[in-house]
């Protein structure tokens, strides 16, 4: 994937599609320790520990769909060409927590991109799932959430949504970008 | 808000809204179905879909219903989206933008033109 945000979408999209009620999503960008953690938790059907510990391998699907699955392969990868390392943590009935470790100063690690636009894909998939989007930059961070479950997500409060995350983002970094 | 007048059109403004959400389910309201498997958003469909519902809000066409699919089985031609316009045109879009995106919105939902250029037909040619 070209950035970070898109893994974070495919992950979310993959919640939501496991019936998640509420999906955390998590960005810890620490230069001290050069790294960049992003964990995205849920509260879906969960899987198996036998299931959990393949979902990275593309060839390993529990669908009856079809037969090769790259979406969190393609998250794994990512992590991985960086030297960092990638984890699934599920458990039948409770969830799923996705962690993967980037190392910060990689020449392969993937800008962070666009996740005001991830968010507000990821309100449009799942209208009546609560999203808590949480992003760290060393000793400073925000929170964005939106628990409204249930009310109305028109398209104007997702498009709010999505400039809001952006403005936090710049604030954070100055206009910088991860 | 300044007034009572002001309330009731938001609230009005607001019903129209909600009830077209409610018709979902509706034969025949006019949808935009992007693409949003694995493929479609390494090749970009994020950036579409963000944009079909951006710029239709801004245009109030609230009786487009923007939603989402998984792979939708063609994904050299990602990102893709599809127009079901009930008593129109339906079309399959390929190769998608936010700029064609944008041209999508002004042709074929308003004016029901379907944009042949970057339909499936033509480039399957």
């Amino acid at each position: 994937m070209k950035e970070l945000s898109l893994d974070i979408l495919e992950a979310g999209l993959n919640s939501i599609r496991a019936g998640a009620q509420r999906i955390e999503l998590t960005v810890s960008d620490r230069p001290e320790d050069d790294s960049v953690t992003v964990a995205v938790r849920d509260d879906g059907a969960g899987m198996t520990p036998c299931d959990a510990a393949r979902a990275g391998d593309p060839f390993y699907t529990t669908g009856t769909e079809k037969r090769v699955g790259m979406g969190l392969a393609l998250f794994r990868m990512d992590a991985l060409l960086t030297g960092g390392s990638f984890r699934v943590f599920s458990q039948k009935g409770a969830g799923t927590a996705v962690e993967a470790v980037f190392v910060r100063s990689s020449i392969n690690r993937p800008p962070l991109g666009d996740m005001g636009g991830t968010i507000e894909a990821l309100l449009c998939a799942g209208r009546d799932v609560d999203i808590y989007y949480s992003h760290s930059f060393g000793q400073r961070g925000f929170v964005f959430s939106i628990p409204q479950r249930g009310e109305e997500r028109t398209p104007a409060v997702l498009a709010r949504a999505a400039v809001c995350i952006r403005k936090n983002i710049d604030s954070l970094y100055g206009g910088a970008s991860l | 808000m300044k007034s009572v007048e002001e309330l009731n059109a938001i609230k009005e403004k607001m019903q129209s809204i909600t009830s077209l959400r409610l018709e979902n389910r509706d034969p025949n309201t006019v949808r935009v179905i992007v693409g949003m498997g694995t493929c479609g958003i390494a090749a970009g469909a994020r950036d579409v879909l963000n944009t079909f519902v951006d710029e239709l809000a801004k245009r109030d066409m609230h009786f487009v219903m923007v939603s989402q699919v998984g792979c939708m089985g063609k994904c050299e031609l990602e990102p893709m989206a599809e127009v079901r316009m009930p008593g129109g045109k339906d079309a399959v879009y390929v190769h998608m933008n936010p700029e064609k995106a944008i041209e999508v919105i002004e042709e074929h939902l308003r004016h029901g033109r379907v944009v042949e250029k970057y339909t499936i037909g033509s480039a399957e040619k």
